[in-house]
């Protein structure tokens, strides 16, 4: 008898849950669902493997609710497996494996599910659905692999820039992905569960553009560290009832500190904004506990956590459907951002750093990704000029710690913190004088 | 002067003495980015298309400010050209999302220095090929040539676009026949030399090059051929492969290259634009369409066809698969092209090398083992 493959994906979930009963311990109840969550959708992605029952990897922003609707398990590879940064020792084989076929400047994020499957961690995909942003990484890398292991694959053009003309482009699109998941799983596509799957996605997303409302408040009830594992749930889950539980839970205890029933995570002295990625190897602790810890500094969120999209408008028809779901894959957080002009960049990442108040911003630049490398000077400079407030740039790999381990981030950080202290100052006492010369004597 | 000399010194210099007696007219000069912007839009406007590049470029700080390491070295030396005056004669530049670095690059001379150029435009390019994105492109194309009349002045008709296309047409069929030549046991025209000859099509006004081409074609008739070599190559892969110097490493040593997959080479010319009632469909449907980029993203299988078919037909002997450090889309491709060079049989080297050539010590060692390997 042929014995049976052990792949990865339970043990993952078992990983990540032993992550969520650490938080738990230390009392950090969203972040212990957080991590339960997740490791739901591993073990998801373990039943559907035991039970044969198709799986596609998706790329960044392709919307989940389409394979829910369909009964597929989507999984967003290079998030999913990215998180596994956080888990020590789990990565550097794979990543090392990859990098026999394929350059190192390849993004990291690519690399390890190619790893994954070479060294027969987790079986390659049923199918793949891959949109042609944000990057140049998942465009040279998603088409090869997909031929390397004959795995059926879909790939959704994107614009540019976005307007009217290119969201009917894209809701075309999602069309064609639909015809072609159809015919890869002999599944077709229910539009009355289509709108029930959209109904529970917009709820969440609802509540989530609520929470981002409190979340802005000074002091941040919610923060960065507490809020990680959310796009990576939205990525997977969005559509799932329980992603709404969550996110009411979730929204219950920020409102409940704003209220003052409840206290807050942290005495936040001072606010930073991550305008790109954070290391997921510092998941647990690491540069935001010391950034906690020794200065009071709240991270309140991240560009992957500052997600604005708009539930979908008009769930009535199909057409109505897959144009809303176009609209909301060109807004989701590395689609809105790393695709489309410098203006478009510049105007998300100083929106967020405005909206949510920050006296610092730091650019964790993951080194696999060109576009926002090209784009980091230009951001530095604006932050600095328009918001008025410092920023830092420093190179990481948001999954791989030996390109720069957190020992080594620490130093930068101790040199930047002391500008936010003193900008922070600076500002409070022109906000003071401001607001002293229209009062009486 | 042979047309191979004088087209040679033509690709030699970048501000060359076609384009000051273009300019010398009055005339204007307009850089792009990539192989997948129409420059028959320009053309037909009066106006001379120049294919960006930065070739000799040996500083790139200019563009090391505004640009980071990870970004390749040809989009850096490319910006600090733009930057430093040393493309100066251009009176436009056009950019396009061809990859995420030029996508990038645009946008920081935008910033950088929004007013030395008199025009500044972006060109969308889909990264997949079907007939939707083909009418997408079709659009984009439309509003471009709009940019295009409104920046300059100019009115561009169906029968200035109509003839544009013609010369140029008869450009890729001219190309076409010198690439046939070098399909001889001994090829009358090195790989060194149709670079040149390449690179002067990309940079001087189309009319002058197609007589330089047919006076070309006639010398070569009948000319003795290059033997002796220790082995014929074809150059694939991508990203800033526009110095001649690098083909000279290899043949110096003995390799002749025979052909290339290059964007720079015949991907620049291979299909001709099939005239349609629609002409911008005609253009859009033409430029998509050529052998492509690793950008586009459903053509691997197409990509990997055209460079076995160019080793049977070119009578190849191994393939070099460059890669310009850093060039993420056609750093993956490696994944399935040695792979598939393998269960072809043909001899397979893929090199990561900067822009600059620098010192050749090390490339020229690599591609020795290379030719040991085939010639074993």
């Amino acid at each position: 008898m042929e014995e049976k493959k052990e792949y990865i994906y339970a043990g993952l979930a078992d990983g990540l849950r032993a992550l969520g009963d650490q938080e738990e311990k230390d009392k950090n109840m969203i972040k212990a669902d957080g991590y339960r969550y997740f490791a739901d959708s591993f073990n998801r992605m373990a039943e559907a493997v035991d039970n044969g029952k198709p799986i596609a990897w998706v790329s960044v922003a392709v919307p989940p609710e389409i394979f829910i609707a369909m009964d597929i398990v989507p999984f967003c590879d290079p998030v999913a497996f990215g998180l596994l940064g956080a888990l020590e020792g789990v990565i550097e084989g794979p990543m090392d494996l990859a990098k026999e076929v394929v350059p190192d400047y390849v993004c990291s994020t690519n690399r390890l599910p190619l790893g994954l499957i070479l060294d027969g961690s987790v079986p390659p995909p049923t199918l793949m659905v891959t949109q042609n942003n944000p990057c140049d990484s998942i465009l040279g890398l998603d088409t090869p692999m997909a031929k390397y292991f004959g795995i059926p694959i879909f790939h959704i053009s994107t614009p540019h820039k976005n307007s009217e003309a290119g969201y009917k482009y894209v809701a075309n699109e999602m069309k064609k992905a639909v015809k072609f998941i159809e015919e890869q799983t002999g599944r077709k596509l229910d539009p009355d569960r289509l709108r029930e799957v959209m109904k529970y996605s917009n709820q969440a997303h609802e509540i989530l553009l609520n929470l981002n409302q409190l979340t802005m408040k000074v002091p941040c009830p919610f923060t960065l560290q507490e809020s990680m594992l959310d796009y990576a749930l939205f990525l997977h889950d969005a559509g799932r009832p329980y992603l709404v539980d969550y996110m009411k839970k979730v929204y219950q205890i920020t409102k409940d500190r704003v209220d003052g029933k409840r206290p807050y995570p942290i005495e936040e002295k001072l606010r930073l904004v991550w305008t790109y990625l954070v290391p997921a190897y510092d998941f647990v602790g690491g540069c935001f506990d010391y950034l906690e810890e020794n200065y009071g500094a709240v991270s309140v969120t991240f560009m992957n956590e500052n997600l604005v999209v708009k539930p979908g408008e008009d769930i009535s028809t199909y057409d109505g459907m897959m144009m809303s779901l176009a609209k909301k894959s060109l807004m989701m957080p590395m689609s809105r951002e790393c695709r489309g002009t410098m203006e478009s960049y510049l105007d998300a990442c100083l929106t967020m750093a405005r909206e949510y108040q920050a006296d610092g911003v730091i650019f964790a630049g993951h080194v696999g990704c060109k576009s926002n490398w090209a784009a980091a000077k230009v951001l530095k400079d604006a932050v600095q000029e328009e918001l008025g407030i410092p920023a830092l740039n420093f190179e990481m790999d948001v999954i791989d710690s030996r390109v720069a381990p957190t020992q080594s981030l620490l130093p930068k950080l101790e040199d930047f913190m002391p500008l936010v202290i003193e900008s922070r100052k600076r500002r409070g006492a022109e906000k003071k004088k401001t607001e002293g010369r229209g009062k009486p004597d | 002067m042979s047309a191979l000399d004088e087209l040679t010194k033509l690709a030699g210099s970048l501000e060359n003495e076609a384009v000051k007696e273009w300019k010398s007219q009055g005339k204007k000069v307009v850089g792009y980015f990539c192989s997948l912007v129409p420059e028959e839009i320009l053309y037909a406007s009066d106006i001379m298309p120049f294919r960006i590049r930065a070739t000799g470029c040996t500083d790139t700080t200019s563009g090391d400010v505004w640009m980071a390491r990870m970004n390749c070295s040809y989009v850096r030396s490319c910006l600090s050209y733009l930057l430093d005056d040393k493309l100066s004669f251009l009176d436009g530049v056009v950019g396009s999302n061809s990859c995420d670095d030029i996508r990038r690059m645009y946008g920081n001379l935008e910033i950088a220095a929004p007013k030395k150029f008199a025009f500044l435009d972006f060109v969308d390019v889909p990264k997949k090929v079907d007939d939707d994105s083909i009418a997408w492109y079709r659009d984009i194309l439309v509003q471009y040539k709009k940019n295009v009349e409104k920046a300059f002045g100019v009115k561009i008709t169906d029968a200035k676009l109509k003839k544009a296309i013609k010369v140029y047409n008869e450009s890729r069929s001219l190309l076409k026949q010198l690439y046939e030549l070098r399909k001889q046991d001994n090829p009358p025209i090195t790989g060194t030399e149709t670079m040149n000859v390449v690179l002067a099509a990309t940079t001087i006004p189309k009319e002058k090059f197609n007589q330089l081409m047919e006076q070309l074609l006639k010398e070569l008739k009948g000319k003795k051929g290059k033997g002796g070599y220790r082995a014929r190559l074809m150059i694939a892969g991508g990203g800033g492969c526009d110095d001649p110097e690098w083909f000279k490493v290899i043949e110096d040593i003995g390799g002749l290259v025979v052909t290339d997959a290059d964007c720079f080479g015949s991907r620049y010319f291979w299909k001709p634009v099939e005239i349609g009632d629609d002409l911008m469909l005609s253009l859009a449907r033409a430029y998509m369409d050529r052998p492509s980029c690793a950008r586009m993203s459903n053509r691997l299988d197409e990509r990997i066809d055209f460079v076995k078919d160019m080793v049977k037909n070119y009578k190849v002997d191994g393939v070099v698969y460059q890669i310009m450090h850093y060039c993420q889309i056609w750093a993956g491709q490696v994944l399935v092209m040695r792979d598939e060079m393998k269960k072809a049989g043909v001899p397979f080297m893929q090199i990561d090398k900067e822009y600059a050539l620098g010192s050749t010590g090390q490339l020229k060692t690599r591609v020795q083992a290379f030719l040991e390997t085939i010639e074993r």
